[in-house]
């Protein structure tokens, strides 16, 4: 439990930091007008960012005043099941992305050379964390 | 895996509820335990037994398990 209560502190104060920085970017980008598109998007961006953040920081900190929901919350986190779960969901998600990352560079390979190097360079950067991982892990455990 | 956390539970009067919060897991993890849908972890498997002050070997059965580690 006080270890749940030191993360969800962290995460407020990391929230925090990225709520500023979002207001900070939002007004930046909002003050100098340059009427290009790019700045509109980065306004749009930061904008949503910000008012996420904003949403996230508030949840979290009505969390940490309610007692018996912080357990809830604790119990759901440290849950074996729950962990079993996330595992197994993040093994699939990560099969399933390599997979369409591996059709979408198959596809390009016939449309456009330039993508097609870029996906099949963000397909190896994947493969080549998801060995370096596996490598990492086989040695430590 | 088959367990006889239900049959303890009944017998000793405890909820799912009061089970999974003196044993700091969710309801859905109990709830998965008593229908063979989820095995416990060594972790889990120990406290549920010292909370039932029995043996690992009295609440879960392993004549299922195999040597070479197949169920």
């Amino acid at each position: 439990m006080e270890q749940y209560k030191k993360m969800q502190r962290f995460r407020i104060l990391l929230i925090s930091g990225l709520f500023v920085v979002s207001v900070v970017v939002t007004s930046a980008s909002w003050l100098t007008q340059t009427n290009e598109s790019s700045q509109y998007y980065m306004l749009g961006l930061c904008a949503v960012l910000g008012i996420m953040t904003f949403m996230i920081l508030l949840e979290y900190l009505r969390l940490c005043k309610n007692k018996e929901k912080l357990k809830a919350k604790a119990i759901q986190a440290q849950d074996e099941r729950n962990i079993a779960i996330h595992e197994k969901v993040k093994s699939a998600s990560f099969l399933v992305f390599v997979c369409l990352l591996a059709l979408m560079t198959t596809i390009y390979a016939f449309i456009d050379v330039e993508k097609m190097n870029l996906l099949s360079s963000v397909l190896c950067l994947a493969v080549l964390v998801k060995l370096t991982l596996y490598v990492y892990y086989k040695r430590k455990l | 895996m088959k367990t006889k956390i239900r049959e303890l539970r009944k017998r000793h009067k405890i909820s799912q509820d009061e089970l999974a919060s003196a044993l700091n897991v969710s309801r859905q993890t109990i709830i998965s335990i008593e229908n063979e849908r989820y095995t416990a972890s060594l972790v889990l498997a120990y406290k549920i037994a010292k909370y039932f002050d029995l043996t690992i070997e009295d609440i879960f059965d392993f004549s299922e398990v195999n040597i070479d580690g197949t169920i």
